[in-house]
């Protein structure tokens, strides 16, 4: 085991690997959240998901967040009516993304208040070391 | 290690054979030194690296940050026990026989 702040610090930093990782799927599916596909009746974008898991750092001695999985949201395309489109079939429908652009703004939001939290964490171990250091000086 | 120079000096003082101890002493202080300054060099060329990546965006900031601020605390540490071991020789040289 070696030094516990500096574990912290290690296990902050995989938080915002983590944090950015969802912020980054979370912008990807509000930016496509309108992308149709370029075929008649294909399957436009769809929503991805961000699975974390918890993995044990021998290294460290303490336990990281890591993104698991990056998968694809089963749920239903969302289909409308648009006779004239490219990507409409035989009926006249097109599918589009079933991305509900509230519930990714507010994924963001989630995402962005963690990673401030581990911005948070970060400064106050870096403070702390810094501080026991400085006891050494006169 | 610090017991370790301690030791062998009141040993020195009170034993008129361990004349050779000092010399010990210094090899266990240097190798220490020596130890944690390769380790802080080490982390000084990680961290150069990782904000050479960040400037042209092949890092994640938070990387470079992170490995910076470990450089720093590293050197810091370093310094900071040098020179308390450093004023503890000096004062146990100064002791008078």
């Amino acid at each position: 085991m070696g030094d516990l702040l500096l574990s912290a610090m290690n296990s902050a930093g995989a938080a915002l690997r983590a944090q950015s990782i969802r912020i980054r799927v979370a912008t990807e599916n509000l930016a496509n959240s309108e992308t149709t596909s370029d075929r008649p009746g294909g399957a436009p974008y769809t929503r991805k998901t961000v699975a974390f898991a918890n993995l044990w750092s021998r290294r460290d001695g303490g336990s990281h967040v890591v993104v698991r999985k990056i998968s694809e949201d089963p749920s239903p395309y969302r289909v409308v009516r648009a006779s004239g489109h490219p990507a409409a079939d035989q009926n006249g429908n097109v599918l589009l993304p079933n991305v509900d652009p509230i519930v990714e703004i507010a994924d963001l939001k989630e995402a962005n208040r963690a990673y401030e939290a581990n911005l948070q964490l970060l400064r106050q171990a870096r403070d702390l070391i810094n501080m026991t250091f400085d006891l050494l000086k006169t | 290690m610090i017991d370790k120079i301690v030791g062998t000096a009141a040993g020195a003082l009170l034993d008129g054979r361990r004349i050779a101890g000092p010399a010990q002493a210094g090899e266990g202080f240097g190798a220490f030194i020596a130890d944690a300054l390769g380790s802080a060099t080490r982390l000084l060329g990680d961290a150069e690296a990782k904000s050479g990546g960040a400037m042209l965006g092949g890092t994640p900031a938070h990387e470079a940050v992170q490995a910076l601020m470990k450089a720093d605390q590293a050197l810091q540490a370093a310094l900071a026990i040098r020179d308390k071991a450093t004023s503890a020789i000096q004062e146990v040289s100064r002791m008078s026989i």
